[in-house]
């Protein structure tokens, strides 16, 4: 009998922590009310992680604007998966968000989540992405509940990024990219290969769905194998791990300063890469995209903004690097103790603290950002 | 010699034989060097360590999909014990870890009595969940600590976790248990063996190999990210693969054999693939189909075999 209490006992601890571990995984971090709190305003994120180096930086900057504007985030985690975007969607309206910011994989699943959101009557917006495709944007901008877009220029990315290649001297290389299909992934590609079509770069080998740093050392590893000739590596993003790993591959074979590396996605430690040449260029350091979208939101709810405004596009820019100079002027400006927008800054753009900012202040803030502008801003 | 095993002998060396071959011909200056033959194997050494640690579970008909999870939350744990305590912790984390979360899926699977992939499930998400509460971002593991990342060490180390495997396999209960109770095992405790027990065994078995493939994995890519939704899967199916190899050619190599070199013949396949410009996409189809066929001739055998 009491051996069969504890089997109970033991079998319901299990489910507990079943539970646990599934809601864990379902969900990324709750960050709850500020401390000034007085708001009712709630507004969700679906991110791809809010671990990875861009996406804790994300997570960081978000987390700051929901202070400054006393209201609340809540994230979810979908890892790029396109059924998990659409749950988080779902969890987030039904955790009371009155806006929700996407980072979505592809264009396909926007007008599943803007039906979503109709239904619910929870504004949405998106962050690091825009609609490619004419005829999914046409049905989705026929929402009222979709307010817009913040991006980079992903293509210019993928161009600026080859052209920076040739004009380092750079005619043979290699490309490693994460999943087909990925917006992002498929618009810097398409500026890479126009660049290198332009600059007459040799385009040797590409692999893609190359998702971890083991896969990243591995395709790197023989790429510099089978092509001798090979003198840079593109790896177009992936949030960090395979570009980690592409270094570490350099690294291991001893190339460094024979195959130089070229990718988006800011390293913590990307000063030592720099250092040793195994670096050329990096873009990245665009982690304040969802807080315009963020703001875009928290306007609307706000009826700062006029809904016959949206949807709106907003652009900004990624952080170009190609020296250890700008990477420490980087470190210091944008990931030191200071944000690249302080607290003052963001309430500065938000409607219940300047009553006559307006949407084009936004779309003047996401344009103007850079590293100069930031250091210039924090008085350099 | 019988004929069977000639066969299956035959089919293992044909294997790699002609994918080099092959890719050689269609690719002679690009594939198939000394160095890059070289850096594939070293490169299907990972999976191939994993791989053994799936033969015990598959061997006995469970699964575990929870493997890639183990990998990574025990990367987690043997990096952050190495800022701590150097390699020391990165071994201690690594197989420890690696090891405790076989048993504790061991020990779930026997408390629960629910089939082995709706509990691995279960159990990924938790150990995902798990490493992104302890590792929270991208996790380097220092300099002077990598140590096993390149050779001979590498190959030091894998070939110690293969002689292991090899030993477990033929040599002791766990190895021959597992085969008995994966072709029967209504006989087996018919006889008065406590197949479970055995069960138990096979998933610290598996996690212990992964602690291993983990120690290695971090050793060669230096770097671990947590993930979450299930990401850690991939991770499970390219050891299932070299997993499936041995298990189809079991009868006359000892599996060890037929996983690492089903795990080179992997490796070679995708570089082939990549050097013809092959889509990453249709790589996998490639190695699916290939996959198939290998699996469908090396088991045109008996269906069933006698346990004594």
């Amino acid at each position: 009998m009491k051996k069969m209490k504890m089997k109970k006992v033991i079998s319901l601890l299990i489910a507990v922590v079943f539970v646990l571990g599934m809601a864990g995984c379902s969900s990324g971090p709750q960050k709850e009310d500020s401390e000034s709190g007085g708001s009712e305003i709630k507004i969700g994120v679906a991110i791809w992680s809010t671990t990875d180096a861009l996406g804790s930086m994300c997570y960081k900057m978000l987390n700051s604007a929901a202070d400054a504007l006393g209201c609340e985030v809540q994230f979810e985690t979908n890892g790029f998966d396109t059924d998990e975007t659409i749950s988080n969607v779902e969890n987030l309206i039904a955790s009371g968000c009155n806006a929700i910011i996407i980072c979505n994989s592809s264009d396909s699943i926007m007008p599943n989540i803007v039906n979503l959101c109709d239904s619910a009557g929870v504004y949405c917006a998106q962050f690091f992405r825009n609609i490619e495709d004419e005829d999914i944007r046409a049905v989705v901008e026929q929402s009222e509940y979709f307010l817009g877009c913040t991006h980079e220029d992903e293509y210019s990315t993928g161009y600026n990024l080859g052209k920076a290649l040739a004009d380092n001297g750079y005619s043979n290389v290699a490309l490693i990219s994460w999943n087909h299909g990925d917006t992002t992934a498929e618009a810097r590609y398409s500026g890479y290969v126009d660049a290198f079509e332009e600059f007459g770069i040799n385009l040797l080998a590409e692999q893609w769905e190359v998702n971890t740093a083991e896969d990243g050392t591995s395709t790197a590893e023989n790429f510099m194998n089978s092509y001798p000739e090979l003198e840079a590596i593109v790896v177009t993003g992936g949030s960090g791990e395979p570009l980690q790993g592409t270094l570490t591959a350099v690294e291991n074979m001893n190339k460094v300063g024979e195959i130089a590396v070229v990718s988006t996605d800011f390293l913590e430690d990307m000063d030592q890469y720099f250092e040793s040449g195994l670096l050329a260029a990096m873009s990245g350091g665009h982690f304040c995209d969802p807080l315009f979208s963020f703001l875009l939101c928290y306007n609307v709810i706000e009826e700062g903004y006029s809904l016959d405004d949206m949807p709106v596009e907003i652009v900004d820019n990624m952080i170009f690097v190609s020296s250890l100079e700008d990477v420490e002027n980087y470190q210091k400006w944008f990931e030191g103790d200071t944000l690249p927008y302080t607290e003052d800054e963001i309430r500065e753009l938000a409607c219940t603290y300047n009553e006559d900012t307006t949407i084009e202040d936004l779309k003047k803030a996401a344009a103007d950002l850079s590293l100069e502008d930031v250091m210039t801003r924090h008085g350099k | 010699m019988n004929k069977q095993k000639i066969k299956a002998i035959i089919v293992l060396i044909a294997l790699p034989c002609i994918t080099y071959i092959l890719f050689r011909a269609l690719q002679p200056e690009r594939f198939g060097t000394p160095s890059s033959l070289l850096s594939l194997f070293s490169q299907c050494l990972l999976p191939s360590i994993t791989g053994c640690g799936f033969y015990f579970i598959c061997e006995m008909g469970l699964i575990d999909f929870s493997v890639g999870s183990n990998i990574v939350l025990s990367s987690i744990m043997g990096v952050i014990l190495s800022q701590r305590f150097g390699i020391a912790g990165l071994i201690i984390g690594c197989f420890l870890t690696g090891t405790l979360v076989g048993i504790v899926n061991g020990v779930a699977y026997k408390r629960l009595r629910i089939p082995s992939v709706i509990i691995t499930v279960g159990l990924m998400v938790v150990y995902e969940s798990l490493g992104t509460i302890i590792g929270k971002r991208i996790l380097t593991l220092d300099s002077s600590m990598r140590i096993f990342q390149k050779m001979p060490w590498n190959f030091l180390a894998c070939l110690v976790a293969f002689v292991i495997a090899y030993i477990l396999v033929d040599y002791t209960k766990l190895g021959v248990y597992a085969r008995a109770v994966g072709a029967n095992e209504r006989a087996v405790q018919t006889m008065g063996i406590d197949a479970m027990k055995y069960k138990v065994c096979a998933f610290a078995a598996c996690g212990f190999f992964a602690g291993f493939a983990s120690f290695m994995t971090i050793s060669y890519s230096s770097s671990i990210a947590p993930v979450l939704n299930m990401s850690s899967m991939d991770r499970n199916f390219q050891p299932l693969m070299g997993c499936f190899i041995g298990i189809a050619l079991k009868k006359y190599i000892n599996p060890v054999i037929s996983i690492i070199v089903g795990e080179f013949t992997i490796a070679m396949l995708t570089t082939g693939l990549i050097t013809n410009g092959i889509d990453a996409t249709l790589q996998n189809v490639f190695i699916g189909v290939i996959l198939l066929v290998i699996v469908g001739i090396s088991a045109s055998r008996k269906k069933y075999t006698v346990v004594k």
